[in-house]
């Protein structure tokens, strides 16, 4: 499984992709904003999924979202926005745009492998004393 | 209306530190009583509501802080690292706080210095600012508003 990290902050980024390794998916690529996510992805393999921020530089989340659905080779790619953004109207726009899924920071691991799952990528959750973790309820905007 | 407390600025900036610092494995963020301004970081929102969101934190905080999000020791960090991280933090809460407010409004890029004094914010007033001790160093968050 494949999957690519787009955010501004190399904190962030490198947050998600600890999470992400941790959950088991085998390869992880960041971008720092929408343009480098562009970059990225052209001739290369194609993640089965991308964390998104909103707020980044040169080209922000929601742009890269419109430019992913509008092309032919990208427009299948699951996208989950990952940003502060936390206004109602603002989540719409996301889903409108074509994002799968919504998480505000912060946000728990568990969250996040939770919605991955709901989108059928089925992570294996670990917690750091190697515990499965309890339920969570999901966001549902 | 701003549902912009004392109360709400303590559970936001709270809840980010565990969520993402809880890697370090250290104390909670704490009420505290210092004041620091060694670094410091800003967000601006602007909109139906304006105003200027300030984290700021020693250089030993800032410093663990930042070592935590990268999973690194303390003395690999470097300034970019710092900025890129304390950056973040403050975007976060400052998202947070937006949240809070009068919509729409939107969110600028992070801007971090370290050193010197931290600069007035023109005509801005300050509407809360809540002090903690994270690891028995100061982290401070301002909120200021755009006077009415």
């Amino acid at each position: 499984m494949r999957a690519l990290v787009v955010d501004d902050s190399r904190a962030m980024r490198t947050i998600l992709t600890r999470i992400l390794r941790r959950a088991g998916v085998d390869e992880v690529s960041e971008a720092s904003d929408g343009k480098d996510a562009i970059a990225r992805l052209d001739g290369a393999a194609l993640p089965d999924f991308m964390l998104v921020d909103w707020n980044m530089p040169n080209m922000n989340g929601l742009e890269l979202v419109g430019a992913l659905r509008h092309h032919p080779q990208w427009r299948g790619i699951t996208i989950v926005m990952v940003t502060t953004e936390s206004e109602q109207s603002q989540i719409v726009r996301a889903l409108a745009a074509g994002a799968h899924e919504y998480v505000i920071k912060p946000f728990e691991e568990e969250s996040l492998i939770e919605k991955l799952a709901i989108l059928g990528f089925g992570l294996q959750e670990t917690l750091a004393d190697g515990t499965e973790p309890m339920g969570q309820e999901a966001y549902s905007p | 209306m701003t549902m912009l407390t004392n109360e709400a600025v303590t559970e936001i900036t709270q809840e980010i530190w565990a969520a993402l610092l809880a890697s370090d494995g250290s104390s909670p963020l704490l009420p505290g009583d210092l004041y620091s301004g060694e670094v410091i970081a800003e967000v601006h929102i602007s909109g139906e509501w304006n105003g200027t969101v300030r984290l700021s934190c020693s250089q030993v905080a800032a410093r663990h802080a930042t070592a935590a999000m990268f999973s690194m020791g303390d003395d690999e960090v470097t300034p970019a690292d710092v900025a890129d991280a304390i950056g973040e933090l403050v975007n976060v809460v400052g998202g947070n706080i937006k949240g809070l407010v009068e919509a729409p409004s939107a969110l600028s890029l992070p801007a971090v210095r370290e050193g010197g004094s931290p600069a007035l914010l023109g005509q801005l007033e300050l509407a809360q600012e809540v002090r903690f001790s994270w690891m028995a160093e100061p982290v401070v968050v301002g909120v200021w508003a755009e006077a009415t």
